[in-house]
């Protein structure tokens, strides 16, 4: 009774999370099979510890990064792959930009799994430095020193994408 | 700009379609993590198994760092009560030793057959367990040198932790003082209804691996401690019944038997053990036995004079008397310093030592006198009035040998820290069960708690939903 409970709300917990999570797999990897692996990884780790967890939400994002930087780690040491300049499955928008999206695709692959996944928190899901911070475990201060660089090598990365980041790091202040 | 770095990143997220999740994965995710807990689990008790199976099966001692200083070699200063986590001989070897004894303090129900030594030249404590109870200084024996141990037919060898066959069937009598030769009684006949007799006493050469004399006795038994090796190692002497019997290698046949060729009386006396012959090997040392009457403990009279003969004729050597032994169980000479001085080990009778007649039958009573208390190492001088006492064993520690070569040298050190060697196998699987199932108490109480909390925020999310519908 009680494990058919526990598994109901997980089941719950996976409705709500699971498409806002593929997102930000997807961003931190810039690899939609990626995404959909590490989410499913993550999501088991989620229902092995769910009685144990507070916040899940803020449990699947940690396993996320974790595991993306694990994955990072393992894709350093294989030889490069071309980035296939994967355009959405969705028609093309009157704002919709296919080329600087491509750009910011390559670039942001060129950022740490840290630098990417403070800008997905900080400009993706709308977070604060605190909530990043306790997301990623580290401090404040890294945050914000990892987000400065991280829109600095965007910058000197593509600098055709200055307009949506700022000319100067005190552009970028929230 | 940064809302602009918002809607970017968003336009290339927002089209990635959710994970796939199958409907089965948090019950595979659960049972996948409960069987790699099991296996990790089971895997870890695999390694503890055979780390500690290696433990217990490796071939040779543990070198373990000694937290004892070492000194040159002595006799230490201070004896102490072996714990029960101390290290056996075999687990690691604690070199040669200053010391083997024994006592209540040192076995207990468990561990009835314990002994322990302690190393020369550091405060180093192991312990001996043979497969039957023996007395230390009695039926277990400290070679000269201190570095081996023989008993129970075994010789165990200090400085490497193994243990030999001693090469002879019989018990052990002494080491002769080169350590080379070992004196030693085949065992006993009986004859109903309480006649034991011991056939011959042989001296066995560890060199030669063989008996280089065999004295045939038949008549008596002759019970541990009462026989001594010439310091050549030539000649043999042996208390028989109320008699000493010498014997000479030399005068053995090709099978190596030979009866004494001479028998001093003792008149109620004693042959004082290994170290009975004087330096010179002309002469021997004997005890007379009286009754004292300003007794130290005057429940128990008895009372010792050393006397020493020579061998040639029997004769009383002449000087000053040595003085006498009062209120003494039992009286094993260690070896001399001079012809005029002697290093013996004396037994100190406690409240329940009787004082028994020396034609007690002795196949019923123990080897070492019963009720005695404590061991006493003291010099003997002629002409002094009493004798100098080096050592006295504490309290539970009734049973002494110790290394002939240092106690005859004066060597002394002061005793420092103890060191009771690696721990025993059974004290580290003690110690890993126990560590274990206190992490098994204290995850199944965090487990406890944090179930606790998550049904206590459950329980406020559902009061929060309910009270806003």
């Amino acid at each position: 009774m009680n494990e058919d409970r526990t598994r109901a709300g997980f089941a719950e917990f996976v409705r709500a999370e699971n498409a806002a999570s593929t997102r930000f797999a997807y961003l931190l990897t810039g690899d939609r099979q990626h995404a959909e692996d590490l989410v499913q990884v993550a999501l088991a780790r989620v229902a092995v510890r769910w009685e144990r967890l507070d916040d899940p939400g803020a449990y699947l994002r940690r396993v996320l990064y974790t595991q993306a930087a694990s994955w990072w780690r393992w894709r350093r040491a294989r030889p490069p792959e071309q980035l296939d300049g994967f355009v959405p499955d969705r028609p093309a928008g009157p704002g919709d930009d296919v080329d600087l999206r491509m750009v910011l695709q390559a670039a942001l692959a060129r950022l740490t799994v840290r630098q990417r996944a403070v800008l997905v928190l900080r400009y993706y899901e709308d977070r604060t430095e605190a909530e990043t911070a306790k997301l990623l475990g580290s401090r404040i201060g890294t945050v914000k020193s990892q987000t400065r660089h991280a829109l600095g090598r965007l910058r000197s990365l593509a600098p055709e994408l200055a307009e949506f980041v700022g000319r100067t790091p005190q552009e970028v202040t929230r | 700009m940064t809302s602009r770095l918002s809607e970017a990143l968003r336009g290339l997220a927002d089209g990635v379609p959710a994970a796939a999740v199958p409907e089965e994965l948090f019950d595979r995710a659960r049972a996948r993590h409960r069987r790699r807990r099991a296996a990790a689990a089971g895997a870890l008790a695999v390694v503890m198994l055979l780390l500690g199976a290696g433990y217990a099966l490796r071939a040779g001692s543990v070198r373990w760092p000694t937290a004892a200083d070492s000194t040159a070699p002595g006799l230490p200063t201070r004896l102490v009560d072996p714990p029960l986590r101390t290290a056996s001989v075999g687990q690691s070897a604690p070199g040669a030793a200053a010391m083997l004894f024994g006592g209540p303090a040192v076995r207990d129900g468990w561990n009835e057959n314990r002994m322990g030594v302690v190393a020369g030249d550091a405060d180093r404590y192991r312990v001996l367990a043979p497969a039957e109870r023996q007395t230390a200084g009695f039926e277990a024996l400290l070679s000269p040198d201190g570095r081996y141990v023989w008993a129970g037919g075994l010789l165990y060898d200090l400085t490497s932790g193994r243990s030999t066959r001693a090469g002879m069937d019989g018990y052990p009598l002494a080491f002769a003082p080169g350590g080379k030769r070992l004196a030693y009684a085949d065992h006993e006949t009986f004859t109903p209804p309480n006649t034991y007799a011991t056939p011959y006493v042989g001296l066995y050469d560890r060199d030669r691996h063989t008996d280089v004399l065999r004295m045939r006795v038949g008549v008596a038994w002759v019970p541990p401690g009462r026989a001594a090796v010439s310091p050549d190692g030539a000649e043999l002497a042996v208390q028989v019944r109320d008699e000493v019997w010498l014997a000479r290698v030399a005068d053995a046949d090709p099978d190596g038997t030979a009866g004494p060729y001479r028998k001093l009386p003792l008149n109620g006396g004693r042959l004082p053990g290994a170290g009975a012959w004087l330096p010179d090997g002309r002469s021997v040392a004997t005890l007379t036995r009286s009754t004292c009457t300003d007794c130290p403990v005057p429940s128990y009279p008895r009372t010792w004079r050393l006397e020493t003969h020579t061998v040639a004729d029997g004769a009383m050597v002449p000087g000053p008397a040595f003085p006498d032994l009062r209120s003494a169980t039992y009286v094993h000479l260690v070896g001399w310093r001079s012809a005029d001085e002697a290093v013996a080990l004396v037994g100190v009778p406690g409240p329940a030592a009787v004082d028994r007649p020396e034609t007690h039958d002795i196949a019923t009573s123990p080897h070492q006198e019963h009720g005695t208390a404590s061991v006493q190492l003291v010099l003997l001088r002629r002409g002094a009035a009493s004798p100098d006492v080096l050592f006295r064993t504490p309290a539970g520690i009734t049973e002494l040998t110790v290394a002939a070569s240092l106690a005859i040298d004066g060597a002394v050190r002061e005793s420092g820290s103890p060191d009771f060697g690696p721990p025993p196998i059974w004290l580290v699987a003690a110690a890993a069960i126990l560590i274990a199932s206190a992490g098994a108490a204290l995850q199944s109480l965090v487990g406890y708690l944090r179930r606790r909390r998550h049904r206590e925020a459950d329980g406020r999310r559902r009061a929060g939903s309910d009270s806003s519908a």
